[in-house]
């Protein structure tokens, strides 16, 4: 069966990459179908209700919420994106080097990595972010710097288990050289933990990032990260609670689907899985 | 079983060997610390081992668990560098092959190995599995390579079409055909059994057997079969290699090893081998106790701490292996004029 197809079975993994899609349809549509600029001021027209004109309501400055949330939706995937593609690939070429190398290489890769585990993730990230100074490409820098260590730990791991199975020797015996025999051979074979771990490093870059920007140390304003999105919303929370809610379940919402996503990939990714349902050969 | 010379093709011995193993030396550090592992003491794997293989012979090589079999064969194939000693294969030495000469080597000496389940990759395809040494050394081109691979399956016994599939597909018996075909695939002249048929159920080890010997016959193939069954080496060997704690002790023919043993440790090996009878329990164990440790072997001769004929002389001095006729090495005081033992019996 399909890659397609075996996500489609696995009910939860669907749900999850269908809210998926329509965000990231929304976030890549919304400045082509919809006119507007998400960061134009009305002064008359501040804090309005939700309304046919308005879906999710104007803010405290007259700017269209909706606009701001499908506006913000691409920066907010587009970071959490970015952090987990580099802490993917970063940090997988560093667990798995580390692990098959082994000696002083995985001892000073390991140390790195432990001593960037130590700190709290946003503590982390805040310290980065204070050096750096606040700029889009900077969050990027100082999360991705947060999660990698997580992805090369969940990457060393199994490569240590699968070094010392007789198939790497048999491709060592074969003529196979130490690229080939880790990313053709080895590699494959670690996939799952990682790509899952990928899914959840997605999922916190998204609330990460949001954090940095409700503390005011993310994308700058008025940038509409939703991040920026809560920490405006904060300021009128008892008089209308519609400007921190709605960017609020557009973060869960896309968060829940990562997750469900993730959970999914895990089961589909398995190859002992794909034999089910065939009768397997016997003899 | 019959104890019988296989192929009795195998070459004669003053021809010159395929194989030459001198003085052969594997120490593994153990070891400890909390930052960077200072080493603490070794484990003497593989400790002065000397023998040859000839051309088309299947060598046996038995011991208990732990004794340095793997090591040994891995040893040879230059999986692992050897700490002392060296590895002449038609004799050139295979410690001094680097880039092409190494290539060269990897593909006239290849290995099937015990785990028919983790020897082959998982997520690659049997097609793959077994293309892959020709596609390293770039010995064919891609249709010359599916072609091959079509034909080695069908020489193990399995259909063209199962390289399509994946090795979780396969029972225990097909997988290890797999690990032949793949051990066959760039024409190996040296072919290292580890432990080939152990993981696997008894009706299917013949097979397997069979298999091997036919492979042998037809390709002009030398084996080196470890085995920790006897059973099987008695079956499928030419000579027999009995190694204990990094040592080997005994070689010589197989009739002389299980007819005539020499050393007091194959003597045990054989009484330990099961046989089927009605007249109730056989004789006492000959052996008792665990193999020691070889992180700190025993002094002397290795096994004076559990053979029923040490003296003195064990404790002290390492017997050398020497030839008591016909090719027939013993390494035990047992043979040696420095002794003056006789055996009591």
């Amino acid at each position: 069966m399909s890659f397609l197809g075996r996500i489609r079975r696995n009910r939860l993994a669907f749900l999850g990459a269908m809210i998926l899609s329509v965000l990231v349809a929304f976030a890549l549509l919304t400045p082509l179908v919809v006119a507007g600029d998400p960061n134009l001021m009305r002064p008359t027209l501040k804090s309005l209700p939700p309304s046919w004109s308005y879906w999710f309501g104007t803010d405290q400055l007259g700017r269209d919420l909706f606009l701001r949330v499908m506006h913000g939706s691409r920066l907010s995937l587009g970071i959490s994106l970015a952090v987990a593609l580099i802490s993917l690939i970063v940090g997988t070429t560093l667990g798995i080097v580390a692990g098959y190398v082994g000696g002083w290489v995985d001892t000073v890769i390991g140390r790195i990595v432990d001593s960037l585990m130590a700190f709290p993730s946003i503590l982390l990230a805040l310290g980065v972010m204070a050096m750096l100074g606040a700029s889009l490409e900077n969050v990027i820098v100082a999360l991705s710097l947060v999660y990698m260590p997580r992805v090369a730990r969940v990457a060393r791991a199994p490569v240590l288990a699968e070094r010392k199975l007789e198939y790497v020797e048999a491709a060592r015996s074969g003529g196979a050289s130490h690229a080939r025999i880790l990313f053709r051979h080895i590699l494959p074979n670690v996939t799952s933990p990682i790509i899952v771990q990928a899914t959840v490093v997605f999922a916190y870059a998204m609330v990460a990032e949001a954090t940095l920007g409700f503390l005011g140390v993310g994308v700058p304003p008025p940038e509409p990260s939703w991040g920026n999105l809560l920490a405006d919303g904060r300021r009128t929370l008892m008089v209308s609670p519609e400007q921190t809610i709605f960017p609020a379940l557009a973060l869960g919402l896309t968060v829940l689907g990562i997750n469900l996503l993730g959970d999914g990939l895990r089961d589909v990714l398995d190859p002992r899985m794909r034999g089910i349902g065939t009768n397997p050969t016997t003899g | 079983m019959t104890p019988a010379s296989p192929t009795g093709a195998a070459s004669r011995a003053d021809d010159p060997p395929l194989v030459e193993v001198q003085d052969l030396v594997k120490r593994f550090p153990v070891r400890g610390g909390m930052l960077f592992g200072a080493r603490v003491a070794e484990v003497h794997a593989v400790d002065g081992v000397s023998f040859s293989i000839r051309r088309r012979e299947t060598l046996g090589l038995v011991g208990e668990s732990g004794c340095g079999k793997s090591t040994l064969s891995r040893l040879l194939l230059r999986l692992i560098e050897p700490t002392a000693g060296r590895v002449l294969f038609e004799g050139r030495d295979v410690m001094e092959f680097d880039g092409v000469a190494l290539r060269s080597f990897r593909c006239e000496a290849q290995i099937v190995f015990q785990d028919p389940f983790g020897s082959l990759n998982p997520r690659m395809t049997i097609g793959d599995i077994i293309a892959e040494s020709m596609l390293v050394n770039r010995t064919a081109a891609r249709r010359e390579r599916v072609e091959r691979v079509a034909r080695l399956l069908e020489q193990v016994g399995l259909h063209p079409d199962h390289a399509r599939r994946y090795p979780h597909e396969f029972s225990g018996g097909q997988r290890q055909r797999i690990g032949i075909a793949r051990a066959l695939a760039i024409g190996p002249k040296l072919v290292v059994c580890d432990e080939p048929v152990s993981a696997l159920d008894v009706s299917v080890q013949a097979q397997i057997v069979n298999l091997l010997q036919d492979l042998q016959a037809d390709l002009a193939l030398t084996y080196l079969f470890v085995s920790h069954d006897l059973g099987v080496v008695r079956h499928v060997c030419d000579r027999v290699a009995v190694m204990y704690l990094g040592k080997i002790v005994e070689i010589g023919d197989n009739e002389t090893i299980f007819t005539r043993p020499g050393h007091p440790y194959t003597e045990a090996l054989l009484a330990a081998i099961p046989e089927p009878s009605t007249r109730g329990r056989r004789g006492p164990a000959l052996v008792e106790g665990d193999v020691p440790s070889p992180i700190d072997p025993p002094s002397g001769c290795r096994f004076h701490t559990r053979c029923r004929f040490a003296e003195a002389v064990c404790r002290e001095v390492e017997p050398a292996l020497l030839d008591v006729g016909d090719g027939h090495h013993v390494a035990c005081h047992l043979h040696t004029p420095l002794s003056g033992m006789q055996r009591k019996e």
